[in-house]
C-alpha cells in the first residue's frame, strides 16, 4: 500500500512538471565599460504547444540601464524524437524570448533584478545578474583580464562647441579599437534624419570612413574615423542625437582538444587556410552619446529688412530668353546664385514683390528652385512688360550674410535691356486679375516651343486628283453603273461560254471506251518512240516494249503478247489478213532487234510502228 | 426682229458653249475664279470668285466626274463661304473616297468646330468590329471596288483554267481570289446601300426646326433649332419634306429646302 501511495505521489509531481515553463536570463558578458553595450537574452522555455504568447518584463524605474533596442517577443519550436527499447516518443519544446540591447549609465556593481514575465497564466521570475561596469580610460590594458573589446571606443564630436547661423561645424564620428582586434565590418546607425532637421549635412551619403593607426599609452590603436559637415538651419541649442556603431570581429579559435587534441589536415586547411576565417565572427556594439551645439543667430545690427537667410559671399546674374518683345508677351526670367553655402531649400527674397512695385511687370509662375550641374541655384519665373515704356529689367538685390567678414552684404543682378513695343499680342496669361479672386487659368508656361495650327481652311489644289474618274459610292452621282456590272458580269460570263464551249466539244468529240484507250494507248506509244535514240544500246529492248505495250493495250490482251495472240485478236476485230501480216513482222522484227542483238534501223522502224499504229 | 434674233443667237452660243465645255475646261475655270479669289481686292469679290469657282466644280460632278478630290475642293470652298451645311456634306462624302485624307478630315473637323450646336459623336461600331473590318472602313470606296473587280476579274480566269486542269494550287488560288472578292464586293455593297437608304445630308439653312411630322403644322420635334452643319441621315422624301435621323437618335422631319444632300 505504501508503495502503491509513493508511486501516485510520484505519477502527480510529473504531471504538475509537464507542461510548466522554465525561464532563464543570460546576457552576453559580464564585465564591460561605460561606453560599451549588451545584449540580455530572456527565455522560456515550454513543453506546450499551445503555450500562450509571453508578455514583456516590466523593468523598475531605477534600473542602471539604458535600453537601445528591443527583439521580440519571438518564438521558436523544437521536435525530438526517441526510440528506447521499441517505445518511440515525441517531444516538443517552445521557446520564446526577448533580447535587449543594453548600455550601461553608471560604472560600478550593477545589478539587472529578477524579472517578471507572464506566461498565460503562470508568472515567472529570472535570477538577479550581476554586471561590472567600469571607466574605459581605467582600465589598463597590461592588466590580467583586460579584453580587447573592452578598449574599443566609439564616439561622437563636434569641431566647436558653439557657432554662428550659416558657419558649418565638422562632427566626427570616431571609433577607435585596439590594433589586436581584427575588425572585419562596421554598421553605424546614425540618427541622420533627425541631424537633418537641425542641420543641413553633407557627408553622410559617402560610405568610406578614413582609417589611421596610433600608439595610446604605449598601445596600438586603430582609428576609424568620418566627418560630416553640418551647417545649422536654426538659431539656438542644436541637439546631435547619439548614434551607436555595431563592428564585427574576429576571435582567434582556441587550440581546442577536440579529436583528443589532434587536428586534422583539413581543419587547418578549410579554417585556417584561404578558404576559412582563423576564428569566429563575433558583434559588439558602442553607443555615442548625445551632444548639443550653441548656434548663435544672425547679428541684429545692419540685418537688411529683405534677408531671408543667405549665407555668402553670393555671385548674383539675371537672364531673359526674349529681349524684344510686345507688351504682354512672356519673358522668362532666370535668375543665376553662386555660392558656396546655397541650396535648394533656401528662401531667396521677395523678387515678385520686388519686381512688381513699380507697376512696369507683372510676374507669375511657381517653379521651385532648382540646382545646375555647376551647383548653381538656378530661380525662373515669368515675366510680363505691362507698357511699352519699359527699357530694362532692373537689377535685383539679394542680400545675404557673408561669414567671412561678419556683415551683411547684397548681391546685385546686372541690368537686362529690354526693347518693347505696343503692339499687344493678347495671349491666355493677360487675364487680368478682377478683384482679389485671381482667374483660375494655368499660364502656358512653354508657348515659345509649342507649335499650334491656326484656324483655316487647308488646301491642296490637285488638278489631276479631280480630273480622274472613280466609282461613286452616290446614288444621285451619274454613275457608271452599266460600266461597273459590266465588269463584273463580264468575267462571268466569259467562263460560262468558255465552260459550255468546252462542254459541247467534249459532247461532240465523245469517244467510246475502246477509242479511247486506243487513243491513249497511241499517245504512249509516241511518247516512247519519241524518247529512243540511235546511241541507246537498249534501243531495241525499248522498241519492242513500246510496241508490245501497245498492241496489248489496243487488243485488250494481258501479259506477253505473241503473234498467234495478235492474230486472234486482229481477226476477231475485223482486220484483214495484210494488216494481220504485217502487225506480226513488225512484232517480230522487234523481237529479233531485241533478242536477236542484230543491227536495226531505228528511224525505219520507228516510222513503220508508227504506221501500223495509225492502221490499227 | 434684229433684237430677237441676237438674243435667240447669244442664248443658243451658250448653250453650245456651255454643252461643249467638258469637265476639263470647267476645272480650269473653276481653277481660275480660285486664283482671282486670292488676289481680290475685297472680301465681297472673293466670295463672288469662290462662288463662281463652286458652279464650275458644281458643273464637273455634274457631268459625272466624281472623285474624293473633287468632294474635297468643294468642301473647302463651301468653308471658306461659311456654308457650314454644304462644306460639312462634300467633305464627308470626301472622305468616303479616302477616308484617311488628311486635308478632308482637317476640314471637316474645322467645319464641325464652327457649327453653332456641338454634338456629341456617337461611335455605332465597336472597336473589335471596326478591327476585324478594317478594309470596310480604312479603305476608300472607289479602291474596294477596284479590288473587287481585279480580284473577281482573277477568280474567272483561274476559274477558266480549271475547266481543263486542276492541280490544288490552281483550286487554291481561286478559291482566295473569290474570298477577297467577295469581302470586297459585300462591302461596296454595304456602302451602296447604306449611301441610299441612309442618305448623308446636312442642315443647310442658318436655323430649321425638325417637325414631328411633313408639315410646319406638326410639333417641333426637338426642344430646340438646328443650326447649319448639324448632321443627319435621311431615311425617306415625303414631297418637300424628308424623314431623318437627328443627333442623339432622334427621329424627326426637316424641310428638304433647309437640308444640303
Amino acid at each position: 500500500m505504501r508503495i502503491f501511495f509513493t508511486i501516485l505521489l510520484l505519477f502527480l509531481v510529473q504531471l504538475s512538471l509537464l507542461g510548466a515553463a522554465r525561464i532563464e536570463a543570460t546576457v552576453s558578458k559580464n564585465n564591460l565599460t561605460l561606453q560599451e553595450t549588451l545584449t540580455l537574452n530572456i527565455a522560456v522555455v515550454s513543453d506546450d504547444k499551445d503555450a500562450e504568447e509571453l508578455s514583456a518584463p516590466k523593468f523598475p524605474a531605477d534600473f542602471p540601464f539604458q535600453i537601445l533596442r528591443q527583439i521580440g517577443p519571438s518564438r521558436s519550436t523544437q521536435s525530438s524524437v526517441s526510440i528506447v527499447n521499441g517505445r518511440v516518443e515525441q517531444n516538443s519544446t517552445v521557446k520564446s524570448s526577448y533580447q535587449y540591447l543594453l548600455k550601461p549609465t553608471k560604472t560600478g556593481s550593477l545589478q539587472i533584478p529578477a524579472l517578471s514575465i507572464t506566461n498565460g497564466k503562470q508568472q515567472l521570475k529570472t535570477s538577479p545578474i550581476t554586471i561590472l561596469v567600469a571607466d574605459a580610460k581605467q582600465i589598463d590594458p597590461k592588466v590580467a583580464g583586460a579584453t580587447a573589446t573592452s578598449q574599443a571606443q566609439f564616439r561622437q564630436y563636434l569641431s566647436s562647441e558653439s557657432t554662428v547661423m550659416g558657419a558649418p561645424v565638422l562632427l566626427t564620428y570616431e571609433l577607435i579599437v585596439p590594433s589586436s582586434l581584427e575588425l572585419r565590418t562596421i554598421y553605424p546607425a546614425y540618427n541622420e534624419e533627425k541631424v537633418s532637421l537641425n542641420f543641413k549635412a553633407e557627408g553622410y551619403e559617402d560610405p568610406q570612413w578614413s582609417q589611421q593607426a596610433t600608439v595610446i599609452n604605449g598601445m596600438r590603436y586603430t582609428v576609424i574615423r568620418k566627418v560630416i559637415h553640418l551647417t545649422p538651419k536654426h538659431p539656438g541649442t542644436l541637439e546631435i542625437p547619439g548614434c551607436t556603431m555595431t563592428y564585427q570581429y574576429v576571435v582567434p579559435r582556441q587550440q581546442s582538444n577536440r579529436n583528443n587534441g589532434r587536428r586534422s589536415l583539413f581543419d587547418d586547411f578549410f579554417e585556417d587556410g584561404p578558404f576559412g576565417m582563423r576564428g569566429q565572427l563575433e558583434e559588439n556594439t558602442l553607443v555615442a552619446d548625445d551632444i548639443t551645439l550653441q548656434v548663435e543667430d544672425f547679428p541684429a545690427e545692419g540685418r537688411p529688412d529683405d534677408f531671408s537667410g543667405l549665407i555668402g559671399p553670393i555671385l548674383a546674374t539675371a537672364s531673359t530668353d526674349l529681349q524684344d518683345v510686345f507688351v504682354g508677351d512672356p519673358i522668362t526670367l532666370t535668375l543665376h546664385l553662386t555660392g558656396n553655402n546655397l541650396d535648394q531649400d533656401c528662401t531667396l527674397p521677395d523678387l515678385k514683390t520686388a519686381l512688381e512695385k513699380e507697376g512696369k511687370f507683372r510676374v507669375s509662375g511657381d517653379d521651385p528652385i532648382t540646382m545646375d550641374e555647376d551647383g548653381t541655384l538656378l530661380y525662373t519665373r515669368t515675366l510680363r512688360v505691362l507698357s511699352p515704356d519699359v527699357t530694362e529689367i532692373p537689377p535685383l538685390q539679394i542680400p545675404y550674410y557673408d561669414i567671412a567678414k561678419k556683415s551683411y552684404n547684397t548681391a546685385t543682378t546686372n541690368t537686362i535691356q529690354l526693347t518693347v513695343q505696343e503692339n499687344k499680342k493678347v495671349t491666355l496669361g493677360d487675364a487680368h486679375i478682377q478683384g482679389n479672386t485671381p482667374l483660375q487659368i494655368p499660364l502656358p508656361e512653354k508657348t515659345k516651343t509649342m507649335l499650334t495650327e491656326t484656324e483655316g481652311v487647308l488646301e491642296i489644289n490637285d488638278l489631276d486628283d479631280m480630273a480622274r474618274k472613280t466609282w461613286s459610292p452616290f446614288p444621285d452621282d451619274q454613275q457608271r453603273h452599266g460600266l461597273l456590272a459590266t465588269l463584273f458580269l463580264a468575267p462571268f460570263l466569259l467562263w460560262s461560254a468558255t465552260a459550255i464551249g468546252l462542254h459541247l466539244h467534249r459532247k461532240a468529240n465523245k469517244l467510246s471506251p475502246a477509242e479511247r484507250a486506243a487513243r491513249n494507248a497511241k499517245s504512249v506509244l509516241r511518247n516512247a518512240l519519241s524518247q529512243l535514240s540511235e546511241d541507246d544500246a537498249q534501243s531495241g529492248k525499248r522498241l519492242a516494249e513500246a510496241l508490245q505495250t501497245f498492241l496489248g493495250q489496243r487488243f485488250g490482251i494481258a501479259g506477253a503478247l505473241t503473234a498467234n495472240d495478235l492474230n486472234s485478236a486482229m481477226t476477231g476485230k475485223g482486220y484483214s489478213p495484210e494488216q494481220i501480216a504485217k502487225a506480226q513482222a513488225l512484232l517480230e522484227q522487234c523481237n529479233a532487234a531485241q533478242y536477236g542483238g542484230s543491227a536495226i534501223d531505228l528511224q525505219t522502224l520507228k516510222t513503220q510502228i508508227l504506221e501500223c499504229a495509225e492502221e490499227v | 426682229m434684229n433684237k430677237n434674233f441676237f438674243i435667240a443667237f447669244s442664248a443658243l452660243f451658250l448653250v453650245l458653249v456651255s454643252l461643249s465645255a467638258n469637265p476639263a475646261e470647267h476645272l480650269d475655270n473653276a481653277l481660275k475664279a480660285e486664283q482671282s479669289a486670292l488676289s481680290a481686292a475685297s472680301a465681297d469679290e472673293a466670295v463672288q470668285y469662290r462662288a463662281t469657282a463652286i458652279q464650275e466644280y458644281e458643273a464637273v460632278r455634274g457631268e459625272g466626274l466624281t472623285n474624293g478630290a473633287l468632294y474635297g475642293k468643294l468642301g473647302a470652298l463651301y468653308l471658306q463661304q461659311n456654308d457650314l451645311g454644304h462644306a460639312i456634306l462634300n467633305l464627308k462624302k470626301a472622305l468616303l473616297f479616302a477616308p484617311h485624307d488628311r486635308v478632308v478630315k482637317a476640314n471637316l473637323a474645322l467645319a464641325r468646330n464652327r457649327r453653332m450646336d456641338h454634338f456629341v459623336e456617337e461611335e455605332n461600331t465597336t472597336g473589335a468590329v471596326k478591327a476585324l473590318a478594317f478594309f470596310h472602313y480604312d479603305i476608300g470606296y472607289p479602291t474596294r471596288v477596284n479590288l473587287a473587280l481585279a480580284t473577281w476579274l482573277l477568280f474567272a480566269s483561274l476559274g477558266i483554267l480549271l475547266l481543263w486542269k486542276r492541280p490544288l494550287w490552281l483550286a487554291t488560288l481561286a478559291v482566295l481570289c473569290g474570298l477577297v472578292s467577295a469581302l470586297f464586293t459585300t462591302s461596296a455593297a454595304i456602302t451602296l446601300y447604306t449611301q441610299k437608304h441612309n442618305k448623308i445630308a446636312v442642315v443647310s439653312a442658318p436655323e430649321t426646326m425638325p417637325r414631328k411630322g411633313d408639315g410646319e403644322a406638326y410639333t417641333p420635334a426637338t426642344n430646340a433649332p438646328l443650326h447649319a452643319g448639324t448632321e443627319v441621315t435621311v431615311k425617306r422624301h415625303r414631297g418637300d419634306w424628308a424623314y431623318v435621323i437627328l443627333p442623339g437618335n432622334i427621329p424627326a422631319w426637316l424641310n428638304t429646302n433647309d437640308l444640303a444632300e
